[in-house]
């Protein structure tokens, strides 16, 4: 399965090249706050794919321990052969 | 994460956007000819903003995609999805350290605030990179370099080895000191640069460096490895 984040893309790059005349800060609005639902939707729906993914191969993922900012520095800015890390760092897409 | 900086992103294309109407409306009303300039430049500079907030947003979302398929793939080796991006960058981080550097002189002179820093960063990769390449060295062309203190040896620790072995005539070193010295001076004191010393800098004593660097170092980079091994900052390994 593949993420489908890729379909919110058009909602952001449809404002690529506009001219000044074109731009309605309320369109613009309207359009961020139903692109920022569907990414809602989207990470969950990834993350659930994940976590199933995860243990149909006996993989644990320590998922809430992920939610923590601190977690989330660490699998972001991974360091080669620190052996505490967690490899599997997909939740800092989903994090605060 | 990402969700953060989106929002942040998206937040910015909105206030931008007002913004951008703002400075279009003040060019096309503007009847003098100095102030007609002016709001244009506001206009396209607002303009360029938003453009860039909205490639930002595309390139998070790729990386998010990107992301999901190598966990995919961590998690279940036999999944072979492709990412959309390379995981190593095929821009050149020099390069595109010194055009960061012209563009942010190029954008209401903000270089004057940061351009040191960037300066500095952009010899360092190139200094290290081309020390450290064995592939270029006459006597360790198979060998590979240990690093051991955890980190590379940093441009100044190299600098002092090169005025050891007396050959700093060859590798421009004082300039490479003046230059540390001026960053420190700049972000410690808060001075504020004056353009024609960084455009100066960028445009003759950075490549000065680097011509030095990459014209002498295949005379002298063995020198310098086995002098940073006796120093116990390398270890040349077979």
């Amino acid at each position: 399965m593949n993420s489908r984040i890729q379909n919110v893309t058009p909602r952001y790059t449809k404002f690529e090249n506009i001219l000044p005349d074109e731009v309605r800060y309320t369109q613009i609005t309207e359009e961020f706050e139903e692109a920022k639902s569907e990414i809602n939707i989207i990470t969950e729906e990834d993350l659930r794919y994940i976590k199933s993914l995860s243990s149909s191969q006996n993989k644990s993922i320590p998922f809430n321990q992920f939610l923590k900012p601190s977690s989330i520095i660490k699998a972001a800015f991974y360091l080669e052969n620190d052996h505490s890390q967690e490899p599997y760092c997909f939740i800092m897409l989903t994090g605060p | 994460m990402s969700l953060s900086a989106l929002r942040s992103l998206a937040q910015g294309i909105i206030e931008m956007s007002r913004e951008l109407k703002t400075y279009y409306a003040n060019y096309v009303n503007a009847t003098a000819t100095h102030e007609k300039g002016i709001e244009f430049n506001h206009f396209v500079s607002a303009y360029q903003d938003l453009h860039g907030y909205l490639a930002s947003i595309h390139n998070i979302i790729k990386q998010y995609y990107d992301l999901f398929v190598q966990v995919c793939n961590e998690v279940n080796p036999t999944n072979k999805e492709e990412t959309l991006n390379q995981y190593q960058s095929d821009t050149d981080y020099r390069q595109l350290l010194a055009a960061a550097i012209k563009v942010l002189l190029l954008h209401g002179n903000m270089g004057r605030l940061v351009g040191f820093p960037l300066l500095i960063s952009a010899l360092e990769v190139f200094i290290t990179s081309e020390i450290f390449n064995t592939k270029k060295s006459i006597k360790y062309s198979n060998n590979k370099i240990i690093f051991l203190k955890k980190d590379i040896p940093s441009s100044k620790i190299i600098t002092s080895i090169i005025e050891r072995l007396h050959l700093e005539r060859f590798f421009k070193t004082d300039s490479l000191k003046r230059l540390y010295d001026w960053q420190n001076i700049i972000i410690n004191r808060r001075i504020r640069t004056d353009d024609y010393l960084l455009w100066f800098v960028c445009e003759r004593t950075a490549l000065e460096i680097l011509a030095a660097f990459n014209a002498n170092l295949k005379h002298y980079r063995d020198r310098i490895l086995e002098e940073l091994q006796n120093e116990e900052e390398i270890q040349i390994k077979q």
